[in-house]
């Protein structure tokens, strides 16, 4: 699903295709890192359509840019700095009474975010083994939460469930992935 | 809880609100407050936007499209197998024509299938007397059979604990603080500060039945009489209700009934002796130690449950107990753990006093848990000066601790040494000088600052009584296992802490819940309540829980009165229910002196070793046992079968369990009963059928 909205963002970007072997180099980067690119953004903010949307934009200016990336450096910081910008000029075009959040946390996070890059990704990493261990019911009801469109509220009318039970399952349901990733995490760097 | 857990479960619940778009303009600034004032919230914060976010972009299909998946589906524990089917394939040829009676009875009654097996009828549909002579005068059983059985029991209503709370809350508002309770029977004087019984029950119950309606579930319908008075004798008793017991509780037509038992059994010297298994299986295990002193140990145990001493005085005891083990029994409890560094010693009290499990965070920091490396080092700083010292010639031991030497060090995962000052969660203590340091633990631990003990006793009882505690594991709470109702277990802690920490009350407010008092049957309405499956529990029927090995043997012997036949002392009845149970426990010698008792799910060990001599003994006609008296008692067959069903199930036998028995069984009627003593064949058949409800699922089932 991922690869399907990247691959549609890039040809709608109206950016010079880059000559070949960089180009691909490029290409692969960019691919790579779309996933931590986009979490970046939502640790800032934290509605993931908001997010994606800022994203969106993030990687038109990205691709725009590719000239000015330097193979063999740092691609994601590089590409964080972009995104960092994004953020900025979305939360300016909000209005400032909209803001769920104040500049500082905002920044404070982002630095944060970007200082335990690594890290969060060898959680996430974890968090497909912790996925496959749920009961089969807990993941049926976190996939149909996190399927397109979906929230915990349209999952609870589909189901025909009343919505604090919903809600109250899903958060027993990301409290057991974060438990299960953080033993994961600790198993992995315990020899 | 510390204040830094409740601070981290708040910040839990405000990043969930997030997640779900819930969060409000008041509740942002609050996670932001938290968030920039910690650096352990902010990486909280990251780590579950990161979670929620990948959730989102990867739409939970669980495939990592750019790492190998290195585990697959961990196999999901599977419920034991305990179809009657699974527990008879071993059995000896012996028992053969019992077991295809067993097989034919039907009773493959589990009560996790609300579909299978017979309905517990305290009245048996086909109406049939219990007696149909009054001249049956025998004693036991019989008293209570003299009378024809109404039919109509079934459908009384409900018993509500409604008139015991009027009764109880006016007995908590005339006492004064002041005044002396003179030869009270408990040691806890009520302290009016503290809610009625009527007050808290009600909470309870309104909590509860609000999430039963979140959760569209409707909760199963109330307890029989039977089922309910068994459970009740199970689990303060700790043996099944003898067959009185049960014929004038059935009879009862009062709507008081059930709190009346609840608090004539508080006051049973059995309540005292349960209570005293249960801890000193949890406190020292049930593996002979050579450092322990099991009677000294239990001997204190039962004075501590008998004056129903305040728990934290309990508490305080054991972990600040010195001498000789022979002379204080308290002194055990330590003496049992410490045989490496006082780790496991550390890690037991933080365990089942306080509900921490401590032992992971001893070499490394544990991820998740606010329980710091330093803080499990702070723990032990205070068991650091004790020893256990053999005393020459006497095989008695002594708990000796010397005065504080200093402060440990360790090491952290990088190798850096660092001192770990004495504390306990967020308290720091200087031990300097300290003569004696577990004094002080003592101290911090029962005081006010923490309210971990009574979380955690609160946590366990409920646990016990209903089947599933707010968290589970019952002993590992914190921040990383939030409980499923904290407004129910808040309340509760508190007054338990405000009633001076009261045990019996604690266990009469639970007992008078409408939860308890439900039928432990699943109906169709509350499926997903089931935490083994569906991880939610709603309390909206009660848990069964498998008996544990001495409930089984004190049942037993209940049941079949086998020890009237050999008329033995307490001492001796003490004996050899240890010797019994220690068929069953097997010991790892590890760190933390786990055992494993091998009775807990193993059904079909169970049978084999209720093959043994107790059930030889239990069918052989001794005189004394209840096997002998209902063969010799007068009255009609079909009267016989009842009664063994009564003595071993403490219900009537179901109208199929009848019909089968009926089918195999030359039964005649009491007229013709009178002319002829039992026949040798009927015998062996009454026999069988006894058997076969001894051996059932229900017999050992708390239900």
């Amino acid at each position: 699903m991922s690869e399907l909205r990247v691959s549609t963002e890039i040809d709608g970007a109206e950016a010079t295709m880059p000559a070949a072997g960089p180009r691909e180099e490029f290409i692969k980067l960019f691919t790579k890192y779309q996933r931590r690119v986009f979490l970046f953004i939502l640790s800032q903010v934290p509605n993931p359509v908001d997010a994606e949307e800022i994203h969106q934009e993030a990687n038109v200016i990205i691709w725009r840019k590719f000239d000015r990336f330097e193979l063999g450096t740092n691609f994601l910081a590089w590409a964080c700095q972009i995104a960092n910008y994004e953020v900025l000029k979305y939360r300016e075009r909000q209005r400032r009474d909209r803001h769920l959040f104040s500049d500082e946390f905002v920044r404070q996070v982002a630095s944060d975010a970007i200082e335990q890059a690594d890290e969060l990704e060898l959680r996430r990493q974890q968090l497909a083994v912790c996925l496959s261990k749920l009961r089969n019911k807990d993941r049926e009801l976190i996939q149909q939460r996190y399927s397109v469109g979906e929230s915990g509220k349209s999952v609870a009318e589909l189901l025909g469930r009343p919505i604090n039970s919903v809600y109250q399952s899903l958060s027993r349901i990301r409290r057991t992935l974060l438990e299960c990733v953080n033993r994961q995490t600790q198993a992995q760097a315990t020899p | 809880m510390s204040v830094e857990s409740l601070q981290h479960e708040e910040l839990v619940q405000l990043l969930e609100l997030l997640c779900e778009d819930r969060l409000d303009r008041d509740q942002a600034a609050r996670l932001e407050e938290i968030v920039l004032g910690d650096e352990h919230a902010r990486r909280m914060y990251l780590e579950y936007l990161s979670l929620h976010g990948t959730l989102y972009w990867d739409a939970a299909r669980g495939i990592d499209d750019e790492s190998e998946v290195v585990e697959v589906g961990v196999a999901a524990t599977e419920p034991i197998d305990r179809s009657p089917a699974a527990g008879r394939r071993t059995l000896v040829a012996v028992w053969a024509s019992a077991a295809a009676l067993l097989l034919a009875v039907g009773l493959s009654w589990w009560p996790a299938e609300p579909s299978a097996g017979p309905e517990i009828a305290v009245a048996d549909p086909s109406g049939l007397p219990i007696i149909e002579k009054k001249d049956s005068a025998a004693p036991g059983v019989d008293a209570g059979l003299t009378r024809r059985q109404p039919a109509t029991i079934e459908s009384t209503p409900a018993p509500q604990m409604a008139n015991r709370v009027e009764k109880d809350s006016t007995v908590e508002r005339v006492v004064s603080p002041d005044a002396v309770v003179p030869e009270s029977k408990s040691s806890v004087n009520p302290q009016p500060s503290a809610g009625s019984l009527a007050e808290i029950v009600g909470f309870v119950d309104s909590r509860l039945a609000a999430q039963w309606e979140d959760f569209q579930v409707v909760p199963s319908p109330v307890a029989s009489d039977a089922e309910w008075l068994r459970r009740i004798y199970l689990d303060i008793v700790g043996h099944i209700p003898p067959s009185n017991d049960v014929i004038a509780f059935l009879k009862d037509r009062r709507p008081e009934k059930r709190a009346e038992v609840v608090d004539r059994l508080l006051d049973d010297p059995d309540y005292v002796r349960h209570s005293t298994t249960i801890w000193s299986n949890l406190l020292v295990g049930r593996v002979e130690r050579r450092e322990v002193n099991r009677p000294a140990f239990e001997k204190f145990l039962r004075g501590s449950f008998a004056r129903n001493r305040p728990w934290n005085e309990v508490v305080g005891e054991l972990v600040a107990a010195h001498g000789r083990n022979d002379q204080n029994g308290a002194t055990n409890f330590l003496l049992a753990h410490l045989n490496n560094d006082a780790t496991p010693a550390t890690a037991i009290t933080a365990r089942l006093f306080l509900g921490t499990q401590v032992q992971c965070t001893q070499c490394h920091n544990h991820p998740f848990n606010s329980w710091r490396q330093q803080q499990f080092h702070g723990l032990s700083a205070f068991f650091k000066s004790t020893r256990s010292k053999p005393i020459r010639g006497t095989g008695a031991y002594a708990l000796v601790s010397g005065p504080f030497e200093e402060p440990p060090f360790y090491e952290d995962r990088r190798g850096v040494v660092h001192m770990a000052p004495a504390g306990l969660g967020g308290q720091r203590v200087d031990l300097k000088g300290s003569e004696h340091p577990r004094g002080e633990l003592a101290r911090l631990m029962t005081g006010d600052s923490d309210p971990r003990l009574a979380r955690a006793m609160v946590n366990r009882t409920w646990a016990r009584l209903l089947g599933h505690g707010f968290t589970t594991p019952v002993d590992d709470m914190g921040p990383h296992n939030p409980p499923s109702h904290p407004d129910v277990l808040d309340r509760l802690s508190q007054e338990f802490v405000s009633g001076g920490f009261d045990v019996k009350r604690l266990i009469r407010w639970i007992c008078s819940t409408r939860a308890y008092g439900l039928t432990s049957r699943m109906t169709n309405r509350n499926r997903i309540d089931h935490p083994e499956t569906s991880g939610e529990r709603l309390f909206s029927h009660v848990y069964t829980k498998p008996m544990s090995v001495e409930q089984l043997y004190d049942s037993l012997l209940v049941a079949t009165q086998v020890d009237q036949a050999t008329a033995s002392d307490w001492e001796s009845v003490a004996d050899n229910r240890r010797r019994w149970r220690s068929q069953f426990v097997y010991s790892f010698e590890t760190d933390e002196n786990d055992e494993a008792v091998t009775f807990d799910g193993t059904i079909t060990q169970a049978m084999m070793m209720m093959n043994g001599p107790l059930i030889r003994e239990a069918l052989s006609q001794q005189p004394g046992s209840v096997f002998h008296h209902v063969v010799h008692a007068p009255g009609s067959d079909i009267d016989r079968v009842k009664r063994l069903c009564l003595a071993a199930l403490g219900r009537f036998p179901s109208s199929s369990e009848m019909r089968a028995i009926t089918e195999m069984l030359p039964l005649r009627s009491s007229a013709q009963a009178h002319q002829a003593p039992v026949s040798g064949t009927l015998a062996e058949g009454l026999q069988d059928v006894f058997w076969a409800y001894l051996n059932s699922n229900e017999f050992i089932t708390v239900p």
